[in-house]
Parts: structure tokens; sequence; C-alpha cells
């Protein structure tokens, strides 16, 4: 496989960078010689904003070349929501393109580019532990370290599914480089503002229409004050347009429903998770709040929460949740809503008999 | 100032006077942190930027417990940890017996068992799962109730805390299912091969382990051990159990007849992964595999301090140091001295044992040291300095 075709394919590839060396970047936005190129980085974007259909240009290098400019127009709207949205839609075009590949040695150099060691032997795939445990965050049950064949050092995947495990592993790898590659712009290119001056406008103007319209939510009467520390993180974080985890979400949506929120207003909440499907979300949220399926979950405890990695105790340095028999959310929800209507005994059993927060040092 | 403090601080003194401290790798990168014998609290946010500058601080000083970051830092010194400007951590685990010995133990023996743990962490998982090498370890006995292990590794410096929780989750098989590796066993009839990584390996080596166990214990006609091990593991009808262990099959291997054997001889000598279908019907191979769950978690789970390894800014025992509330030595052990070391001799500060001392002991207390018994009732006394140094900073003994 030449590089031409890697650069179409994998194009965050840095190892093929020197085919494009010395094109201009006027030339990039205004030449009709690229104008496939730029078809296809407008059409990224605007199917992500949710208008139309992505138009794949037939060339690898224009393929190469769209890439890159969908990352100067991230960088310039500096959206963290729509950049997330992106980042999905490239990790999913690595993914097809990664599993359509047999050569061994692209396969290494890819994964090399992407920070993470793999050998192949055969069918058996080895990646390195430490590079296996960066990329897992956001991937289910069935990727924790323990339910891996670790040896020496690497998780070792071999028999059926094999390559489609591993090919996970780096989709979530490039995902991280996605974003972090755009937030690393740190200049955006005249060139691009000048000569790309009516499509940078017309995205915008999709992006305020659309984006905008669903980054806020009202609570009404459900007291979001007395929500625990680690909901109201996790809340934090999807509005930040942070992909959360599955762990992260389910606590959320049980949490949500049993204080009271219909459907619905959960899944207001989640149109801002950059991979948002609102068909799969809906299923989701559902199969957990029991409308669909047999099971209805219930939310996890506090020390669940915390082998989740969910806790933010130690952060906000919440005297609630430092009390004894602080063990679940709602008791923490409740607790707090119900002291907001009557403040006196709240003084007394805050403080006085808070655990004392061991310090940071030990035998 | 009492006497009993005036002694404590002279004999740190002393020690420091006369001892190195084995400075970590990067140390002007490092936060210090200390904690004193007449006031309360830590003062951290210090940094250091010789070897003499510390040993002076702790000569000046005398803090009862030093400490540095397992962090390292463009700006150790600064006052808020988001102005340090985080490079990097070593990855440490903390092996305390407060947090895995209950019951009545002496010192000593709370001690070997921690270090039994450690040895199971060091070999088991470190070594052999993670693929650290021997020179990326330093272990450290702590001059409490434990060891620390530091490991470093160009791997594992930036791991952040999730990361270093999913490597705790391993060792400490935290919130793993068990069960699915029955299940996955039980369906595709054979138990994993002993050489898988992970712990579809330990599962499957633990089977072979468990048969030779049960084997010597029915054969030297420990019956009564068996039974408390059966029961232990929830167990039902376990006369049953163990006659179905011991029953005679005949031995098949690629269809022919080869000869007749004692199940629990199969489990235990055989190589055939199948092996496992000799017990016959379902319900007994889930009740042998409930058997084999039960020891993978009391034999083969790791233990280590969780909040420790997951805290990327923690602050950690100074090598060479000594512990405010021992006046044991923070040790460095090599791996290969490590089956020999012995804290309570190698740990101990020899110098203390030299002179001795009048003092007064408030509470009964004993401690075996330097391979010596010393027992003391309520009342006055002769100790060596080195006991009374501990008896003070116990709170047993004053002068």
């Amino acid at each position: 496989m030449d590089d031409r075709t890697l650069s179409g394919m994998f194009p965050f590839l840095k190892s093929v960078s020197y085919l494009y060396r010395g094109l201009s970047l006027k030339d990039l936005f205004s030449s009709t010689a690229y104008s496939d190129a730029r078809t296809f980085a407008y059409s990224v974007i605007m199917k992500n904003l949710g208008e139309g259909d992505v138009i794949y240009p037939p060339s690898y290098e224009m393929k190469y070349l769209g890439y890159h400019m969908v990352r100067m127009i991230l960088a310039y709207l500096n959206d963290k929501i729509l950049t997330g949205r992106v980042a999905i839609f490239f990790r999913d075009y690595f993914e097809t393109n990664f599993i359509s590949i047999d050569d061994r040695e692209v396969m290494k150099r890819v994964s090399a580019e992407l920070d993470v060691e793999i050998m192949i032997q055969g069918n058996e795939f080895s990646i390195n532990v430490f590079d296996y445990i960066s990329n897992i965050e956001r991937l289910g049950d069935d990727y924790r370290l323990f339910y891996q064949r670790l040896k020496n050092g690497y998780v070792i995947f071999s028999g059926k599914g094999s390559r489609e495990k591993v090919t996970k592993i780096l989709r979530e790898s490039f995902y991280r480089k996605f974003i972090e590659s755009v937030e690393s712009i740190e200049s955006i290119p005249e060139e691009m503002i000048l000569y790309y001056r009516e499509e940078l406008a017309r995205i915008k103007e999709a992006r305020d229409e659309n984006i905008s319209k669903y980054s806020t939510v009202e609570y009404g009467d459900i007291d979001e004050d007395s929500f625990p520390p680690c909901i109201k993180e996790i809340i934090k974080r999807i509005m930040n347009g942070e992909n959360v985890s599955h762990n992260a979400r389910f606590t959320l949506v049980t949490f949500l429903k049993q204080i009271g929120f219909s459907g619905e207003r959960i899944l207001e909440i989640f149109r801002n998770v950059p991979d948002f499907d609102m068909r799969m979300t809906e299923y989701q949220v559902k199969h957990i709040t029991g409308e669909k399926g047999k099971t209805v979950y219930s939310v996890p405890k506090c020390s669940t929460i915390e082998l989740y990695g969910l806790c933010v105790r130690d952060k906000y340095n919440d005297s609630l949740c430092r009390k004894e028999w602080m063990t679940h959310p709602l008791i923490y929800y409740r607790f707090k809503k119900r002291s907001k209507g009557s403040p006196g005994p709240q003084d007394s059993l805050d403080g006085s008999d808070m655990a004392k927060k061991s310090n940071n040092n030990h035998e | 100032m009492p006497n009993s403090l005036q002694f404590v601080q002279r004999k740190f003194q002393e020690y420091y006077v006369k001892n190195k401290i084995q400075l970590p790798p990067r140390f002007a990168q490092r936060e210090y942190g200390f904690m004193f014998f007449d006031r309360e609290g830590m003062v951290r946010h210090l940094g250091f930027s010789s070897e003499n500058e510390i040993i002076d601080f702790l000569i000046k000083n005398l803090p009862a417990h030093a400490y540095y970051s397992s962090a390292y830092y463009r700006d150790p010194k600064a006052q808020r940890m988001d102005d340090k400007d985080w490079m990097g951590a070593d990855l440490i685990f903390d092996l305390d017996a407060d947090h895995m010995v209950s019951g009545n133990f002496t010192y000593e023996e709370m001690l070997s068992i921690v270090k039994k743990e450690a040895k199971k962490l060091i070999y088991e998982f470190l070594l052999e799962d993670f693929g650290f090498n021997k020179k990326d370890l330093s272990i450290f006995f702590s001059g409490g109730r434990g060891y620390h292990i530091h490991v470093r590794n160009n791997k594992i410096y930036q791991l952040d805390s999730d990361e270093r929780r999913e490597i705790v989750s391993y060792i400490t098989a935290s919130n793993m299912n068990f069960d699915s590796f029955i299940k996955e066993q039980l369906m595709k009839g054979k138990i994993f091969n002993e050489n898988e990584g992970g712990w579809y390996g330990k599962f499957s080596r633990e089977i072979r382990h468990v048969a030779i166990l049960l084997r010597e214990l029915h054969d030297s006609e420990n019956y009564r051990e068996i039974e408390s091990v059966l029961k232990d593991a929830g167990i039902k009808n376990r006369k049953r159990f163990m006659d179905l262990l011991f029953i005679t099959k005949k031995v098949f291997r690629e269809g022919s007849y080869v000869s007749e054997k004692r199940i629990i001889d199969i489990l235990a000598d055989m190589d055939d992964p199948k092996r496992i279908n000799y017990l016959g019907d379902e319900e007994n191979i889930v009740t042998f595999f409930q058997l084999i769950k039960h020891f993978v978690s009391i034999d083969l789970v790791g233990e280590t301090d969780e909040p420790v390894t997951t805290d990327v800014h923690r602050l950690i025992r100074l090598p060479g140091s000594l512990h405010g509330k021992t006046g044991f030595r923070v040790t460095p052990v090599t791996l290969d001295e490590f089956d020999s070391f012995e804290p309570l001799k190698d740990a101990v500060v020899k110098e203390f044992f030299i002179n001795e001392i009048k003092a007064n002991v408030k509470k009964d207390f004993s401690i075996r040291v330097l391979d010596q018994d010393f027992r003391f009732k309520v009342g006055e006394d002769i100790m060596p300095e080195g006991i009374a140094l501990f008896g003070i900073l116990r709170g047993f003994v004053e002068l």
C-alpha cells in the first residue's frame, strides 16, 4: 500500500505529510483544483450540524486535504460539542478503513502513530498494556483489564473478533488525538478566513441554529442545587461536550429518572454528548429506566460510584459526602433538599461529626 | 521541653548526622512535606535542589515524618497544586497491615503477612503480568506496618488516576465477575489453558493447586480441615462432593482406554483441558468451580491500597528517613534480598541499641527486635535506647 493511498485512508499520519509539503493555503481554500477537498470538508461539518450528507471525494489526496481543512475549520469555530461530533465521525471513518487493511506492516505503522504499540503474530495481536488502559475509558465492561489475557506487559487478542477489538482500541486513541490535534492549532490561517469566508459564514449560521438550540436545559421543580457533587460533575462534563463513559451515563440516567425526570428531559441533556445519536440514546435511556425491557436499574450506591472513578468527594470537599451514613446519591439529594426547607438542624449535623479527612501521607 | 521529646529529637539528630538518605531520582522536581513532633499538621510544598540541603533541613528541623511526592513538577514549591505544573508520577503500590490484616496478630506476624502479599504483588502481577523489569522496581519497608513499591518506567509516568485505577482493579480483581469465567468454561466444556494470560491462566492453574491440596488433606486423613475448607467455600452436600472427587474413573485419551484413576488425580495430574468433565454433570462441575473461585479470591487476588496508587500527587515516605511512630528506618530492599529481609532487624537503627536508659513504662508492651524479645511491665525499667524510643513513639513509655 503506497503512501498516497494511506494518506487518504489515514490522513492523520505524520509520515505521509511530506506528500503535501509546499501546498499553499491560498490555493487550498480558493483554487478549483481543490474544490473536491473543500466540498468534503464542508459536507462533513454540515452533516455533523444536522444538515445534508457527506460528499466523499474520489481521490485519496482530496480526502487527506479535506480532513485537514476540517481540523482548521473546527479550530476556527472552537466549539467543543461540534469538535466532539466530528471526532466521532472520523473515528468511524478510521475504524472502517483500519478493518479493511491486511498489510501487517501498515497496521503496525498506523498503530505506532496512534501511540499504541502492537505486535502481530499470525492471528494474534498483542497490545502494550499501558497503551491499552489509556484507551478503554469509553469502552464497555468487556474491555476492563481484568477480563483480558494479560501477559508480560501485553494484552493478547487471538481468535475470533480480535481484529475488531484491536481496532476499537485504536479508534479510541484516534478520537483523543483528533480532538488534541484540533485544540493544538494555535493560529487560524488567514487564508482560510479570507478565501473561505462565505462557507464559514454558512457554517456558523447552521451551527447557531442547531447546536445552541439544545445547549441549555431547565430543571423546573427539580432542585438541581441539591444534586450530589458526582451527579453535578457528570452533567458539567456532558455540558462541556465531553464524551463521558458508559458508567457515568448509566449513573446519571438512573439518578435523574429516580428523582422524577421524564425520559425526554434526560434525552435533552444527552444532546450535548459528542456521539449523540437520538435513536440509540432513546433506546438506552428507555432500557435503563425500565420503560423497555424487564429490568429496572437502580441508582448505583456511593461505593459503586467510587469504583467507577466518578466520586468527586475529595475534589469538592463536600462535608455531606463525608458523613458515615452517606452511602447513596439519593440519600444526599433527599437530605439536602429537605434540610434546605428547615435550615435549623442541618448545622448540627454538618461539621461536628464530620469524619476527619486523612491527610496525604500514610504509614 | 519534656524529657521524652528531647530524647527522641536527640536520637533523630544523631541519626541524621551520621546517615545518608536515599534521594529519589529527579529529586529537585519533587515536592517535600514534613510532620513534626511538637506541632500539628504538615509543612509541605517544599523543594530542595541538593542533597546537602535536604540533610541540613532534616538535622535542623528533626521532623517526625519525612515525605516526598511520587509526582515530579516543574515548580514543586508552588503553593497551589495547580501551579506546580505536573510532569508525571512514579507508580506507587502501598501494602499496609492496616488494610489487610484483621484479628489478633503481633507486630512481627503482621509484617510477615504483608511481606507475603508484597511478594505476590511483585512476582505474580508486576513482573509476570505487567511485564516490568526488576530494575523498574524499588521496594521499601515503610518503617511502620508495610511495604511500598515504586515503579519507574517510561510507560507509566504519564498515566492518569483512572488508568492507575485500572491497574489496581486488575490486581485486586475488584468488581470483577468470576462467574463469567465459570460460564465460559462450562459453555466450552473445557477449562482455560494454564498458560493463558491474565486471570484466565490464574484460574486454570488454581484448579490443579486445589486438587493437589484436597488430595493431600484427604490422603493424610485431615478431614476436619477439608470440612472447614469446603464450608468456607460455601459448598453444600460436602460429603457427597468429597466422595465424588475420589471415585475411580476410566481414563480415555483420543478415544482409547488408558488407565483407571481417581477423579482427584485426574484433576491434579492430567493436562487435558477437558478433564473437568470427569466430574460428571454440570451441577458437579459448577460446585467444583465454586470451590476454585473461593480459592482464587483468597490465594490469588492481590492486595494494595487503592487511593495511594491512584493519587498522582501522593506524598510518600522518604527512603532513609526515620518513621516517627517507631523510630525504624524507611529501608530500601532489593528484590534479591527481599526473601531474607527482616524488618525488625534490617530496618532497626543499630546505634540505638548500644546504650541503655532508664525509663518509665506506662503500659505493658513487648516486641522482638534484633532477634531479642523485649517485654516490659508498667513501672521503671532499664532498656536499650532504641526500645525506649519505640516505646515513647508508641505511647508506652515516658522518660
